[in-house]
């Protein structure tokens, strides 16, 4: 049994990105949130701003964790140049 | 004429000899002068002579004519030797004459008879062709046959005048004695003759008188019968003297051959009994000797035989074993040729069981092939999955032999033996996923990031199914006769229709491909092996 949920079937792969990503932005825009709320509560003084912008961000690292996910060779900065066809 | 007849058949022998050489004389004569060339006429003359003398012998009267012609000759070759003594050169002249006539005669006639001799003749003498020509064409015209008869002619015709002058003096000779002795004195004649006696002397006189006596009768004699009674006394008295002679003789020599007799038996027994003593001590002497030879000659036969004997045996005994030896072998060959024969059938037996064995072997084998096949096909066609390497490791255990067997069966992977593959119905339900996945995927561009992929997600709903065969190489299309494919119940060209999927579709179908795969090797293999089991099975039976 063990065997069998190391070796997720091939037709099961995208399914599994696309729920590590969901949780993956959930976690992380929550984390955000969170993090935005306790900081206009208590550094900027009931601001909204912090909040949003906390979230924002979340939800960016979330994005960018689940692209690379889903292309792991599209690496900012990294151009992996195909070999000239032969 | 009769008394002559008999006259001549009583010539005594001594008389009748005489004439038979008078005769033969006379014959000489005649031919010499018939033969002589000179003078014919008195050949012939001469041949009436000779008849004539030939005749007159029996008549007891001598020839006085001829005699006296004879002489007469004699007196004219005299005459003429007196004649050629004053002529001596005339007579050299004819007497060359002559014997050249005769030679030249002679040799004409030669070379007639004689090849060699007429060529000889011819080349070398003059004149001697013609001549001989001359004389041959006289004997082709057959003058000398004529002369020769002619000669014969006249030889006979003087012959038969002799005869008739010699008829005719015997007449004139005998006429009165025929006429004046009638036939009874004749008989007379013949009663006074002697009677013959039985002694050969006396029977020769007594001929001897007879002929006196009959010469008496043809001569008128005084005192003839007288003259003959005379004679037969004293014949008769010289018989009984000598009858007397011979009695007296008889008995002298009767006492003589007595006396003899006597002294001869005499001295006869003295010699037979010497001759007896002699001839038994010769006779036990010889006996003795014969005796001890016999005794020796038998030792020595003896010991030859009993070595003849011993020879013979051992030569005897050596062909019989030779014979036996020969039999043995013989029997021993023909044994060991059966035996051969038996020992062939064996190994032909053994060779059948062997095939048989063998046959069986391979049929045993087959059996099981067939066994384990029927079990994997089995084991593979059932809907769940069912591992099957028990069935492989009985396979290749009982096939390990072959080595096509061995080959296919080394390609499976242990692995999907031990899980076992998914069937054709597994397959096709598991599509069902694969395909919606596949086609949520199918706008993913390459490398293409989470947008990308919601995009397809979103697109991919709105897109049309496509069913059946369609035509095209986009990933609906495959899709769809990848879904037509297995339908069908082909898995195989689904298999290679999804194979050709590019990018995230590719990646989504693989494993589905891959348990497909292995769906198609397994199977693959089990027909490889079948066919196999299937030819094994064929060339067994």
């Amino acid at each position: 049994m063990t065997n069998e949920e190391k070796k997720t079937p091939s037709e099961d792969i995208l399914n599994k990105k696309w729920d590590l990503c969901l949780s993956n932005l959930l976690v992380k825009s929550g984390i955000g949130l969170s993090v935005g709320i306790v900081a206009s509560a208590l550094i900027f003084k009931k601001k909204s701003w912090p909040i949003a912008m906390s979230t924002g961000f979340g939800i960016g690292v979330a994005y960018a964790e689940c692209q690379r996910t889903f292309n792991p060779t599209a690496i900012p900065g990294v151009k992996i140049i195909k070999p000239p066809p032969s | 004429m009769l008394g002559a007849i008999r006259q001549a058949t009583r010539v005594r022998p001594a008389n009748l000899f005489s004439s038979n050489v008078m005769r033969r004389q006379h014959f000489l004569q005649t031919r010499k002068r018939i033969y002589s060339t000179e003078t014919t006429s008195k050949s012939t003359s001469d041949i009436s002579k000779a008849t004539t003398n030939e005749a007159t012998p029996f008549k007891g009267a001598p020839p006085i004519e001829t005699v006296k012609g004879e002489l007469k000759t004699n007196n004219v070759v005299k005459e003429e030797l007196a004649k050629k003594k004053g002529f001596g050169f005339g007579k050299f002249i004819l007497g060359i004459t002559i014997f050249g006539g005769i030679a030249y005669g002679g040799a004409i006639y030669y070379s007639l008879k004689n090849e060699d001799f007429r060529d000889a003749f011819v080349e070398y003498i003059y004149g001697a062709e013609k001549s001989v020509e001359y004389v041959e064409d006289l004997q082709r015209q057959g003058t000398f046959e004529q002369i020769g008869k002619n000669v014969k002619q006249f030889k006979n015709n003087t012959y038969d005048k002799g005869k008739d002058v010699i008829n005719r003096v015997n007449q004139i000779f005998k006429q009165p004695d025929i006429v004046k002795v009638p036939i009874e004195i004749v008989k007379e004649i013949k009663e006074r003759q002697i009677e013959l006696p039985e002694d050969p002397i006396l029977l020769k006189l007594a001929y001897t008188l007879n002929e006196l006596i009959d010469i008496l009768d043809n001569y008128d004699v005084k005192d003839k019968d007288d003259l003959i009674k005379r004679a037969k006394e004293e014949l008769k008295e010289l018989g009984t003297r000598i009858d007397l002679l011979k009695i007296e003789d008889q008995v002298r020599s009767q006492a003589h051959m007595a006396e003899q007799n006597e002294k001869y038996n005499q001295l006869y027994v003295s010699k037979e009994g010497e001759l007896k003593q002699q001839f038994e001590d010769e006779k036990k002497r010889i006996y003795e000797q014969f005796k001890s030879e016999l005794a020796r000659e038998s030792a020595r036969n003896n010991e030859e035989l009993k070595n003849e004997l011993v020879k013979q045996s051992v030569e005897l005994q050596r062909r019989w074993i030779r014979d036996v030896k020969f039999m043995v072998e013989k029997e021993r060959g023909g044994r060991l040729a059966r035996l051969d024969n038996i020992n062939h059938h064996l190994k032909m037996l053994e060779r059948i069981s062997v095939d048989n064995a063998e046959h069986l072997d391979d049929s045993l084998k087959t059996h099981r092939l067939w066994c384990t096949l029927r079990a994997l096909q089995n084991a593979v066609e059932q809907p769940d999955r069912i591992p099957f390497s028990n069935q492989i490791a009985a396979m290749r255990h009982l096939s390990s032999t072959d080595e096509i067997v061995t080959t296919v069966l080394s390609t499976i992977d242990d692995n999907v033996a031990n899980n076992g593959v998914d069937s054709i119905s597994d397959l096709s339900a598991r599509f069902a996923t694969v395909r919606e996945e596949v086609r949520r995927a199918s706008l993913v561009p390459e490398n293409g990031g989470v947008f990308a992929h919601l995009l397809s997600i979103m697109f991919s709903k709105i897109l049309f199914q496509k069913h059946g065969l369609a035509e095209g190489s986009d990933v609906e299309s495959i899709l769809a006769r990848v879904q037509y494919h297995l339908n069908e119940n082909d898995l195989d060209t689904a298999t290679r229709e999804l194979n050709q999927l590019k990018g995230w579709p590719k990646k989504l179908a693989e494993d589905w491909i891959k348990a497909a795969r292995n769906h198609l090797e397994i199977k693959q293999a089990i027909e490889v092996i079948e066919t196999q089991a299937t030819l094994s099975s064929l060339s067994v039976v």
